[in-house]
């Protein structure tokens, strides 16, 4: 593997859901890529296929769920020729997955010394023994105190902080090169969630790991990432560096989802927000044009054509859009009413 | 109280809690018998008309059996509820009921499936004997204008609808008694954000219009901050602060206030997630910690902590729980 090769390259990915009423083309050809050490944050709202995103490249799709992609490479190995066997030797080593209810992800009839220790003893010949201080000491390293006593408890017995901690742990057993985490802080308390942040942020500087970061929180987003990319119904709709997606946000969604927020010291109390009128569309059968046009303030006729170009930012290669107008004619409008 | 408080109702809150105390018994155990956990301990709080009174707090520190027991579906198990100087508990459920309403969190389960928007809607001119099928068809109609829902829905089902048009439906619901208050219990957390601006925009007009009186409960001190004049802090089932919106963002006082405040996310790519200084996790409701309950997780814990549970006092600033500033006050 080449040392400009990232670690994870996505070309062109799809997953299609077939249902009674048609199919739902949940991932509508998105690609991006993740280098390593880099955290890229994938952004959006529910339905827009972030999560089913992350499932593709774990390879843990529900079963009816069809994925296709151009391209699919981790650490220099092509996934899409893995068999099942090639695919479950990288999970769980090499890439691991938080997700974000550690309730229903952990397994309720095994102590989590158990559950820690399998992770390793299925991918590495290790002792027991060596399984179980290799548990100690990611509890501690996740902040858990009196870790070696806790490995004999069971999920039910922790709080909703120590099991997502738990989870963290777990996903670390192998020393993986990729993190992917699905709002792993989303079911939390706030000050759990900032602690938690942190202690993910620490870890995968401390161990080197990549980080695939979804989430629809875009305060989190601008603290962690280095890499943004907003999804809109199965669609990247921008990407760029993370300083670059919040100092010059070009696409009228990206716009919207940046308006619409209460943030302290900005928004004034009690004025009206932005709101984004209209809902997600139905992603079910085949859709032409941006998808965002619906709800867009500034939908034309031109914006039902495909293919939507897809378009840079005047000196910034990495920063890129997927609209119809220019970035001159983007930044020109207010684009979003409401609380500025 | 402050003066504020003297409105045209002559100085009687809307909404009054004095010193409730809700307990449940819950199983500690197989053998272990049964084990009081104190949900909500010794609160009291007024709310005056035309307040937005934001009550924050962690998961389980009981904001949510405060609603309940505000909305008379769960009774005190000591102290009083005064609605308009009156006791609740005197008053008849559904009398009650017509002058305070409740938007839940999750419109997902909190609307029957199998009835359609028009007559979910309509369900509460049902249960007080309102008006003839014309004129409820009519107040169903305006009151899905009101909430920005287009009138053909009324025939729709639930099934059919977004989360945003579902809260939409349950705060139409709500308002169709025309009640005073609304008792919002995180009616916007499991929304998108986009839909959540929505809601929250249409909250703030609802009021103006209806001169509506709010309790807002949250755990997103954005969301608070914006839509509240008041705020309360909940921690394990107390009050410990009390405060003006602006004053409460400006200068939180209580350590768990600020701890709170620290840990609000706002985007800001020149800025790394914040560092909140609290230890510990948070304690066991059915084993609380002595003293202050806020003690072991407390940067600023004394010995006292540990041993005198503090007293929420009132000074000019609004209400607070906290050894260490009735300390500076001389208190």
């Amino acid at each position: 593997m080449s040392s400009s090769e990232p670690l994870l390259d996505v070309r062109d990915l799809h997953v299609d859901i077939p249902l009674m009423t048609g199919v739902l083309h949940a991932v509508r050809g998105i690609s991006f890529s993740v280098g390593r050490g880099e955290t890229l944050c994938l952004v959006g709202e529910s339905g827009c296929g972030k999560s089913l995103t992350a499932l593709a490249v774990m390879g843990l799709l529900p079963r009816r769920a069809r994925r296709r992609a151009a391209q699919l490479r981790f650490a220099g190995q092509d996934m899409l020729q893995l068999d099942t066997r090639g695919l479950e030797k990288l999970r769980g080593d090499r890439m691991a997955m938080i997700f974000q209810e550690p309730m229903t992800s952990l397994n309720p009839a095994f102590t989590i010394g158990d559950q820690l220790a399998e992770v390793l003893r299925q991918h590495r010949p290790v002792s027991r023994r060596e399984a179980r201080d290799r548990a100690v000491f990611l509890l501690e390293k996740v902040g858990i105190t009196a870790a070696a006593s806790r490995l004999g408890q069971y999920p039910h017995q922790l709080s909703g902080g120590l099991r997502q901690r738990v989870m963290i742990a777990m996903a670390l057993m192998c020393g993986p090169e990729l993190i992917l985490a699905d709002e792993p802080t989303t079911a939390l308390d706030v000050t759990v969630q900032a602690q938690l942040l942190h202690l993910l942020v620490d870890l995968q500087r401390e161990f080197g790991m990549a980080m695939i970061f979804i989430t629809h929180d875009l305060g989190v987003v601008s603290r962690i990432a280095d890499k943004v990319a907003v999804m809109y119904a199965g669609k990247v709709v921008e990407a760029g560096g993370c300083q670059r997606i919040f100092r010059d946000p070009l696409h009228p969604y990206t716009r919207g989802l940046m308006r619409c927020i209460p943030v302290p010291g900005r928004t004034k109390p009690g004025e009206k927000l932005a709101a984004i009128p209209g809902i997600v569309p139905a992603l079910v059968g085949e859709m032409t044009g941006c998808a965002f046009r619906y709800r867009c303030p500034m939908a034309h006729d031109a914006c039902a054509d495909d293919p939507v170009p897809v378009r840079g930012a005047a000196g910034e290669a990495d920063h890129r859009y997927r609209c119809v107008l220019t970035p001159e004619r983007l930044r020109e409008e207010a684009v979003w009413e409401g609380a500025a | 109280m402050s003066a504020s408080a003297l409105s045209d109702t002559g100085g009687i809150p809307a909404l009054e809690l004095r010193r409730v105390t809700r307990d449940f018994h819950v199983s500690a155990g197989l053998f272990a018998g049964k084990r009081r956990l104190r949900a909500v301990n010794d609160v009291s709080l007024s709310i005056e008309t035309g307040e937005v009174v934001g009550l924050v707090g962690e998961s389980g520190c009981g904001k949510s059996t405060l609603s309940k027991v505000l909305l008379g579906l769960l009774p005190a198990s000591a102290g009083e509820v005064l609605f308009h100087g009156e006791q609740m508990s005197h008053q008849k459920r559904r009398a009650v009921a017509k002058r305070i309403q409740p938007i839940f969190q999750d419109p997902y389960s909190s609307l029957n499936p199998r009835r359609s928007i028009g007559s979910i809607i309509a369900q509460p001119l049902h249960v007080h004997g309102f008006g003839n099928r014309t004129e409820i068809r009519r107040r169903v109609s305006d009151m899905l204008d009101v909430v920005g829902l287009p009138s053909r829905l009324a025939q729709a089902s639930p099934a059919q609808l977004s989360g945003g048009q579902r809260q939409r439906v349950a705060i139409a619901r709500a308002l169709i008694l025309r009640p005073e208050i609304l008792i919002c219990d995180e009616p916007t957390s499991a929304l998108d954000v986009s839909v959540q601006s929505q809601i929250l925009n249409l909250l703030l007009d609802l009021r103006r219009e209806f001169q509506l009186t709010y309790l807002f409960i949250s755990h997103n001190l954005a969301v608070v901050e914006h839509i509240a004049t008041r705020v309360a802090v909940m921690y394990l089932g107390r009050l410990v602060e009390v405060a003006e919106t602006r004053a409460f963002f400006q200068a939180p006082r209580h350590p768990y206030s600020q701890a709170l405040l620290d840990s609000i996310i706002t985007p800001n790519p020149a800025e790394g997630i914040p560092t909140v200084h609290l230890g510990g996790s948070f304690p066991n409701p059915i084993d609380p910690p002595s003293g202050c309950a806020f003690h072991p997780r407390c940067p600023h814990a004394m010995p006292r902590c540990a041993t005198d549970a503090p007293r929420l006092l009132t000074d000019e600033a609004g209400e607070i729980a906290c050894h260490l500033t009735n300390m500076q006050q001389g208190a």
